[in-house]
């Protein structure tokens, strides 16, 4: 017998989803009041939350919850208006929904009763005020709402079936079958020719399929309305089988004497109609089976190139076509498993509203956000930790950058300050933009500011970009006055380093008075990565692929003419290198033609000096032990074809400390 | 394993989705020990789809088995309710249900 | 952590092993497996009694050298080294950590009650180091807290690499 993972974390992590949902559908009600489909979806969400709450335990969440769900009642029936008040409360009670769920000892009753007494006063005002008529809706399907016809009876045949989660999802199909034979007269067959066998069933699947034939005076939409909460995931087809039947003698209930057909017959006046909204059918998945996915694929591709390299030393062509074979099939693997980490960023963004909205309300500001690209998909581990970062600059936008709405209309701006959230796919890259369109950057007070700090030397000769880079060093902050917003100095240095920690980088476009653009660049995926695998003394390294421009040779003569200060003349470009050989401080066989390899960073470009190129390698990345944590210019490890380790250089981290060695070698 | 002939299982409380896994259990044992199952329900309280479940299921692994399951007590006013409500009717997987019944 | 001087236990395991020329012992659940040396890959800029990766199964471990933790000379690989591998915890974090040994005698059950606490002067090291001193005939066996020894070097030797002084004269020490 499976025992599944626990039903309360599910139920936590499906409430967590709705209230997402909930929250994104209220902010939409603010712009468009008037749309059913967003107060509907919203009373759904609200059943759903009461309905699980009650099942696993969540009392005070259930009780709560269930005066919310009412007033949207009165919504959905159009005797409630939907107004800024209302859905300001909404809000307000979603969070307090929230932490009754996330820590049920630690939730502020007292606010639950007020936010309960604003409901009170919100529902008993409607009466005195006009509301706005509203027509009755169809719910759950999105089907054009017909007007009620004259009651005549209509016979139908209804067959379903539920999820067959649905009743760990907190579904009890009992009070549903209750509903549905109190629409009418109604005889419900139950079929179990899919009950298994008691070693193979999962005690609290449903495995039930029911026929039903209804003779009842409410319309066709009744009978979705019963479903209403379960819909989604259900099978449920519902045939007309004759128009009218008047005068229905009333027959004693007896259901089970009646025999309800197997397979209803196919009216041709009225086709069956088959409710199916399976727009993303999935699974849920623990995180850590999926890691588990991960390291295996990993060390198949690693297993993989082993084996390649093993056959390569036969002239087998029979081993080589086999190895190609398999070679094809990891590597779709890894594609495929890579695949079920993506996520679109889109709910990231969604989070986004409430804090830009609730912000700049707090600060007097007017500002919209919109966003685009909500359907690019990023490993969701990525995903997870860009959750703070992106905080952090849309905060700092929203503080430093969009001016009060008096001083942008001085400008000759809208007063609406606008920030735009985008996301899109740059070969293995996905960019991460924040715009705003404020005041911009002041590359003059940022120096002052850095000055004054000791952060540069006074007069240092530093580009803009190098000035803009400023802003993600530990202590800066430019913000005159701290407000509650941002503006400590904190922050900013975290962004850079979680960005550093994900593998990515920060550009920062900005004009005086236009706006600035935070672009994040980060990888697909942190579990492997295309590397260039290097030689320096005895021992083989992998520089990330996505940072690698081009490769040139150390000509000695080249080498002579910089006279050991390390530099390259490329293209008429002046570009500082490393020797990686001696700042590793290892010893290996020389090369006459050391290699150079050149890398793009946010600070321009820097070349490494190799002894030799050895190729791409697909790499697997390991993290190091605590033991090593102290060593920072390494991102990680990976292991070699021929089983041995090879370290990942972290090549910003590997160029601040070659600039640290370097200003050390200068004073000296 | 002692294979004894019969074996009375007696449930008595609520049986809905909370104690499905260990009514399974329960059943799952009796099952495999013995040959010959009555079923004693008269103390159950309140009974949910996964306990009617559970029973239909049993029943499909008695047939299998060749062993017999039968009601000794009359059903629950709870369990009769529950059956239908769901649509239950007596038949090969569920005429157990229905022993005991007045009428 | 004194579970090896649990005196409710009439026995504990040990591994046995020489480091240089001394005996000492682990407590024989945290040996995850003794394998014969294999190609070791070195870090850069690392603390120097942590100088190496080694691929165990596909795991990537970190292989640490106690006799520099302890002030033993290192002496070369003979045909009796080892590397014993063990699951052990550091910082809160549980992982791998591969270690040298010049010799591994066995593992073996000693009393419970042959086992001192040790004196807090008087030892070669640290007595924190020492969870333990056993009594075999007329030998000492140096019962090791690995814990213990990786967490206090880690923080001796604790230091940003942009305090470059440090890094090199770490380097200097090679």
């Amino acid at each position: 017998m499976s025992t599944g993972p626990d039903p309360i974390a599910i139920f936590r992590a499906e409430a967590d989803e709705l209230f997402e949902q909930l929250e994104a559908v209220l902010l939409d009600m603010e712009t468009d009041p008037c749309n059913d489909e967003l107060v509907n979806t919203a009373f759904r969400a609200m059943h759903t939350i009461k309905g699980s709450g009650a099942m696993f335990g969540f009392e005070a969440v259930a009780s709560f919850t269930h005066h919310m769900e009412n007033a949207f009642d009165l919504v959905r029936k159009g005797q409630l208006p939907v107004t800024q008040a209302l859905i300001e409360l909404a809000l307000d009670a979603k969070d307090h929904m929230r932490s009754l769920i996330e820590a049920p000892d630690k939730a502020d009753m007292e606010l639950g009763e007020a936010i309960l007494t604003r409901l009170s006063a919100i529902i008993g005002a409607k009466d005195h005020t006009e509301a706005k008529p509203k027509p009755p809706v169809a719910v759950a399907v999105p089907l054009p709402a017909k007007p009620k016809p004259a009651p005549t009876h209509h016979k139908f045949r209804i067959r379903f079936r539920l999820a067959q989660e649905a009743m760990k999802l907190g579904t009890n199909p009992l009070p549903l079958l209750a509903e549905l034979r109190g629409l009418g007269e109604c005889a419900i067959t139950a079929h179990l020719e899919d009950v298994p066998s008691l070693d193979d069933i999962d005690p609290s699947a449903c495995y039930l399929r029911w026929t039903c034939e209804l003779i009842t005076d409410k319309p066709r939409d009744a009978i979705d309305d019963v479903f209403l909460f379960v819909i989604d995931d259900m099978e449920l087809e519902v045939t007309e089988a004759e128009d009218v039947v008047e005068d229905v003698p009333p027959e004693p209930l007896e259901p089970v004497q009646q025999k309800a057909p197997q397979q209803p017959a196919k009216s041709p006046s009225s086709p069956p109609e088959k409710v199916e909204r399976r727009e993303e059918p999935g699974i849920r998945v623990q995180a850590e089976r999926l890691d588990a996915l991960i390291d295996q694929v990993g060390e198949l591709v690693i297993a993989q190139a082993r084996l390649r390299q093993f056959a390569n030393s036969f002239n087998d062509p029979h081993l080589k076509s086999l190895v190609e074979e398999i070679e094809r099939l990891s590597s779709e693997l890894r594609d495929t498993t890579m695949g079920i980490r993506m996520v679109p960023i889109g709910a990231l963004f969604t989070r986004f509203r409430r804090l830009v909205r609730d912000l700049s309300r707090d600060l007097g500001k007017e500002i919209g956000l919109t966003t685009s690209g909500e359907e690019t998909e990023l490993d969701k581990t990525v995903i997870e930790r860009l959750h703070d970062p992106l905080i952090h600059l849309i905060r700092n936008s929203l503080d430093h950058g969009i001016g009060m709405p008096d001083e942008r209309e001085a400008g000759g701006k809208p007063r609406q300050g606008t920030i735009h959230l985008s996301a899109s796919h740059s070969g293995p890259q996905v960019l991460i933009s924040i715009t705003d369109d404020g005041r911009g950057m002041d590359p003059a007070r940022i120096r002052a500011k850095a000055e004054e700090t000791g952060l540069i030397a006074p007069g240092a000769e530093l580009s803009n970009n190098e000035l803009f880079h400023l802003i993600f060093e530990p202590g800066f902050s430019t913000a005159s006055t701290v407000t509650n917003v941002s503006g400590r100095g904190v922050g900013m240095d975290v962004v850079k380093r979680t960005i550093d920690s994900l593998r990515g980088s920060i550009d920062i476009e900005s004009v005086m008075g236009k706006g600035t653009t935070m672009t994040l660049r980060l990888p697909l995926t942190l579990a492997i990565i295309d590397g260039l695998l290097v030689r320096i003394g005895h021992g083989r390294y992998v520089i990330p692929l996505s940072a690698v421009e081009e490769c040139v040779e150390l000509t000695t003569q080249e080498d002579c003419r910089t006279h050991g200060r390390d530099f390259l003349d490329i293209r008429d470009e002046v570009v500082p290198f490393l020797r990686l050989k001696s700042l590793f401080n290892v010893t290996g066989p020389e090369n006459h033609y050391p290699k150079v390899v050149i890398v793009s960073t946010s600070q321009g470009r820097v070349g490494f000096a190799v002894d030799q190129i050895i190729g791409d390698h697909q790499t697997v990345i390991k993290s190091l032990s605590k033991i090593h944590s102290n060593v920072k210019i390494f991102s990680g490890a990976t292991i070699l074809g021929d089983g041995s380790v090879a370290l990942i250089l972290d090549v910003p981290r590997l160029i601040d400390f070659g600039q640290v060695n370097d200003n050390r070698l200068k004073s000296a | 394993m002692t294979d004894t002939a019969h074996a009375v299982v007696t449930l008595a409380g609520p049986m809905t989705i909370r104690q499905a896994d260990d009514v399974a259990t329960t059943l799952m044992d009796a099952l495999t020990q013995s040959s010959a199952i009555e079923l004693d329900f008269s103390g159950v309280s309140s009974v949910d789809l996964t306990f009617i479940q559970l029973l239909v299921a049993a029943a499909k692994s008695a047939e299998a088995d060749g062993k017999t399951l039968t009601l000794q007590a009359p059903a629950p006013a709870c369990l009769v309710q529950a059956c239908e409500l769901v649509g239950i009717q007596p038949g090969r997987w569920t005429n157990h249900l229905f022993q005991g019944r007045a009428s | 952590m004194n579970m090896i001087r649990d005196h409710s236990q009439p026995f504990v395991e040990i591994l046995t092993l020489a480091l240089a020329d001394e005996a000492f012992a682990l407590d024989a659940c945290m040996v995850s497996e003794i394998i014969d040396v294999v190609p070791v890959t070195e870090v850069p800029n690392a603390p120097n009694y942590a100088q190496g990766l080694i691929n165990v199964r596909g795991k990537v471990v970190p292989l640490a050298d106690l006799r520099v933790c302890l002030d033993l000379p290192r002496l070369p690989a003979t045909i009796d080294t080892r590397l014993v591998v063990l699951e052990l915890v550091i910082d809160d974090e549980p992982g791998w950590i591969g270690i040298y040994a010049d010799k591994v005698y066995e593992v073996t059950k000693i009393s419970a009650s042959a086992i001192e606490a040790p004196p807090e002067v008087g030892l070669k090291w640290p007595s924190l180091f020492i969870r333990g001193i056993a009594r075999r005939g007329a030998d000492l066996l140096y019962i090791l807290d690995l814990e213990a020894i990786f967490s206090s070097i880690r923080q001796e030797t604790a230091g940003d690499f942009h305090d470059a002084d440090r890094s090199r004269a770490m380097l200097a020490t090679h």
